[in-house]
């Protein structure tokens, strides 16, 4: 075959190999190691696996108390989780169609839900747990089949990067301590093209301290950097997570008391050395004043800021009562970046005050949601401006609700040359 | 449906055959095969060569046998049919996950002598049809998956040109992907 096909076409099959069968071919002879050690391959490799997506889940058994991770293909709107995924071989045309539909529910609970009944998943294995049973890692984010976690459960914090598709990962060392006893952290991830580079970023609020001290990781380097915001860069990050967008990490935030309004905050990442700079997006008009967003959170949806959850009623005096009201929970998208007119609500999430959030957005527009009640009903199916009789469906799918992840994934080769652990 | 309308459906048909325009492909061993223009411009070369004006009803393709040239259209052929007929798709309960609706198809197509499938290769690249191009390599890189490097070689002929003492340092290099 070598002989046969020119060097090109080799690339154009070496680049369909799933990522971890590619070391593999180094061996087979010397023609393909050149081809495959090209600096260009990795660069080919990827490009050719974003047309080849996948969903990346995560959610914590209750009952084993791990945290396990399935990747799940993404070349139907449907996927993840597609609706009514166990109906799949029904019989339309069977009489006795709504008993069996019943019975047939009760079976796919029965046999633990989607992940026992379907095989539309890759299980991947976690190269780490985290340091107390029955908690999981904060998922910083996923660029380019890289995942980056942080275990933050103890004194000092754990990170690491992961890359499943090569099972290739590595713990990050620790950056300098501040003096932080009483204070939050947030992080970034994200890939700075320019450079080649893959970043964590992690702002640190000291005491009494509304602009965060800054540490960035860069990979090129294996290190940390340490450096101030602009003194006028005072916020209150109210977002549990952030999103990469335009080369830049977001966060919901709000600006403290006296000045109060709510806005998101950018941090480019190709910001360097002692000094960064953080510049501002508005949020949509009518969520810019008071009460902070505390219960909406940001999201990227087809590339474009997004913001859902809990928009807040005003402040309502119920004498020195600070009532978190909720008025209702909606989808907005900032449909061109950085002008406030374009923000477009999308529409409201219609279930009921038992909504907690939105765990992840499938590209038929449906959305996955997790409630808040008596009985636990893991992740939910819904259907935005739905007709339907019962706007969510059950998925069949356990785990702690406050542990399911979804973002999307693709397999590269990123980690395969780092000095690193298995 | 009504009848009346089922008639409309046919004679628009036929129609359109009789304006349809064709072209000849001729194989590099002289066979020609007459196509609907349409169905070979599902080749990007070949499309480029009709725009440009070059076509004089005739085109030569000096790098594709006539065996290959007809396995090529015949993939061409089914898939502008597809196209043509596909409606935005349902999901129902029913439906399987994949989208695509030739699957079945295209794996069957592809069941073929490894030298027909890189000669497949060959002329997709040549001829520029980028499906054709995707399943070819696609089904290649598939051979690979839970081969060993030696099994590698043996299925597809390839020499080993590492000496025992380069091969050991290649291995050992990427240990962890054997495990």
């Amino acid at each position: 075959m070598s002989d046969y096909l020119p060097a090109e076409l080799i690339v154009e099959i070496l680049i369909r190999v799933p990522a971890k069968i590619v070391p593999r071919c180094k061996c087979v002879c010397k023609r393909w190691n050149s081809l495959i050690s090209n600096p260009h391959f990795a660069t080919t490799y990827l490009a050719h696996s974003k047309q080849r997506p996948y969903h990346l889940f995560r959610r914590l058994d209750q009952e084993t108390g791990e945290e396990l991770f399935t990747l799940h293909p993404s070349d139907n709107p449907d996927n993840p989780f597609p609706r009514n995924y166990h109906l799949k071989n029904l019989n339309r045309s069977d009489p006795a169609l709504h008993i069996n539909l019943l019975r047939l529910a009760q079976e796919v609970k029965d046999k633990g839900g989607f992940f026992g009944c379907s095989s539309d998943y890759i299980k991947l294995h976690c190269p780490y747990k985290t340091r107390y049973y029955q908690y999981f890692h904060q998922i910083v984010g996923s660029v380019n089949g890289l995942i980056c976690m942080v275990d933050s459960y103890s004194i000092d914090d754990n990170y690491y990067l992961w890359n499943p598709s090569i099972n290739r990962s590595m713990q990050l060392p620790r950056p300098k301590y501040h003096d932080q006893s009483r204070s939050n952290s947030f992080f970034g991830f994200g890939y700075h093209a320019p450079t080649d580079d893959y970043k964590l970023v992690r702002l640190v609020y000291l005491n009494n301290c509304n602009s965060p001290v800054v540490d960035i990781y860069t990979l090129n380097t294996g290190g940390w950097c340490s450096a101030k915001a602009q003194p006028s860069a005072q916020y209150i990050i109210d977002s549990f997570g952030s999103v990469v967008v335009n080369g830049a990490i977001h966060w919901l935030a709000h600006t403290p008391e006296d000045a109060h309004h709510n806005l998101i905050v950018s941090f480019d990442l190709g910001n360097e050395g002692n000094e960064v700079v953080f510049h501002e997006v508005p949020v949509p008009k009518i969520l810019e004043g008071a009460p902070p967003l505390s219960m909406m959170n940001i999201a990227v949806l087809n590339g474009l800021l997004t913001l859902h959850g809990g928009q807040p009623e005003k402040y309502v005096d119920r004498g020195g009562r600070d009532d978190r009201l909720v008025k209702e929970h909606a989808v907005w998208v900032m449909k061109e970046y950085n002008v406030v007119k374009s923000w477009t609500k999308l529409y409201v999430i219609d279930v009921g005050e038992n909504f907690v959030r939105v765990v992840g957005f499938k590209k038929n527009g449906e959305l996955l949601i997790t409630m808040d009640d008596d009985k636990d009903k893991g992740l939910l199916l819904y259907a935005p401006n739905s007709r339907r009789g019962r706007p969510y469906t059950d998925l069949y799918i356990s785990g702690l609700s406050r542990s399911f992840y979804l973002d999307n994934y693709v397999e590269s080769l990123v980690l395969w040359k780092k000095n690193t652990e298995k | 449906m009504a009848s009346s309308s089922t008639s409309v459906v046919v004679s628009n048909k036929e129609k359109e055959n009789k304006n349809t325009k064709k072209v000849t492909l001729k194989s590099s061993d002289g066979e020609s095969f007459e196509v609907d223009e349409s169905v070979a411009m599902e080749s990007q070369t070949i499309k480029h060569i009709i725009e440009d004006g070059c076509a004089n009803n005739e085109i030569p393709l000096p790098n594709v046998t006539s065996g290959i040239l007809s396995r090529v259209i015949e993939y061409c052929k089914k898939h502008k049919e597809a196209a043509g007929e596909s409606e935005p798709s349902v999901t129902s309960y029913t439906s399987n996950s994949t989208t695509n609706p030739l699957t079945e198809w295209d794996t069957e197509f592809v069941k073929v002598d490894q030298n027909t499938l890189f000669d497949l290769i060959l002329a997709a690249n040549y001829l520029d049809i980028k499906g054709l191009l995707d399943l070819t390599c696609k089904t290649v890189a598939d051979m690979m998956k839970g081969k060993t490097p030696q099994e590698i070689r043996e299925t597809f002929h390839i020499k080993n040109d590492y000496t025992p003492e380069e091969e050991a340092e290649v291995r050992k290099e990427n240990q962890w992907a054997f495990e």
